[in-house]
């Protein structure tokens, strides 16, 4: 069994599509590798950890083929607005 | 005046850390070439009608049961496979840089208008071949998109078929990519196409709610610039 087909094997056995397989085993992923990260890293600069793991873990998914790689790209838009909106915030001192 | 300042700060952060995220995205998972076209069949003697090429022969090989060879092309890695019956081409998927957990993305030979999967066997390699000379197009076989060209040649006198001419080490494969058929997409191209509302395999809407925010702080920006410019608009 290699990591690209366990998408298939978990949404036969759950009988679902395999589309949904992929989503539900990727969100197990990324909160198997975020909210530890959260707790350790929680403090300064923690939101900068989260987000570098966040995109790590988001390739390992998209490059192993779970997720499309427009997910990716959704994500680092969201990440870019986030940032601008902090970095906005902090140059007009609101 | 506070609101409009903030505005602009927020749409140039936004568009230099969207387009930074961009390109830091590792090159395997940034899809394939998105112009693609059809590799014009060469003379095998003629190797530079390829932009770029790799040629190589039993001897490039290594390993036990199954050989194996890897090299760099079109900015891609390569490895090509063989139990000595047949070969499959695939370009690796990088996780990240220099980390490759064994994931690929094969290839489909098509010689002509016979789609021969992606293996390739020393008997279809004997049946497509024309004078020893059979030449394919390649195909990424999840996107379809081009991968180059591949063409393996022998010399028919010395030997009568491709394996005779393998076991000898004088069956030449020579993989090729041209200009325009790179296997993956560089940054500007991803993001003019991503503005074009052109991201191959994407669906349109998505690719628009991705673009929507883009081409707003982009317009947002040129508003700014030009107002501050213009004093009394």
């Amino acid at each position: 069994m290699s990591l690209e087909s366990i998408p298939t094997y978990f949404s036969d056995f759950l009988d679902i599509s395999l589309e949904a397989g992929q989503v539900i085993l990727s969100l197990i992923v990324i909160l198997a590798v975020l909210l530890p990260t959260m707790y350790l890293s929680r403090g300064n600069k923690s939101v900068m950890i989260e987000i570098v793991m966040l995109f790590l873990s988001m390739g390992l998914l998209v490059g192993i083929g779970w997720l499309p790689f427009w997910i990716l790209i959704a994500t680092v838009a969201v990440i870019a607005m986030a940032v601008a909106f902090l970095g906005a915030n902090l140059v007009t001192g609101e | 005046m506070a609101n409009e300042m903030r505005g602009f700060v927020f749409a140039v952060v936004f568009i230099i850390i969207f387009s930074g995220l961009l390109a830091s995205i590792p090159v395997g998972l940034q899809g394939t070439g998105n112009d693609p076209l059809d590799i014009i069949p060469v003379d095998p003697s003629i190797l530079t009608d390829f932009v770029a090429g790799e040629n190589y022969t039993k001897s490039a090989f290594s390993g036990v049961i199954i050989l194996g060879y890897e090299y760099d092309l079109g900015g891609r890695s390569w490895i090509c496979t063989t139990d000595e019956t047949y070969f499959v081409l695939a370009a690796k998927v990088f996780i990240v840089p220099l980390l490759w957990l064994g994931h690929t993305d094969s290839v489909e030979f098509t010689s002509g208008t016979t789609n021969r999967g992606n293996t390739l066997t020393f008997g279809e390699i004997d049946e497509d071949a024309e004078e020893g000379t059979a030449r394919y197009t390649l195909q990424h076989v999840l996107s379809g998109e081009s991968a180059g060209g591949f063409i393996t040649y022998w010399n028919t006198t010395a030997y009568d078929n491709s394996t005779h001419a393998w076991d000898n080490d004088a069956l030449h494969l020579l993989h090729g990519v041209g200009l325009e058929n790179t296997a993956t997409n560089d940054i500007g191209a991803l993001l003019v196409n991503l503005l074009l509302l052109q991201i191959p395999e994407v669906p349109a809407l998505v690719n628009l709610f991705l673009v929507v925010p883009i081409w707003a702080a982009i317009i947002y920006v040129l508003w700014f610039i030009i107002k501050e410019m213009i004093p009394f608009v």
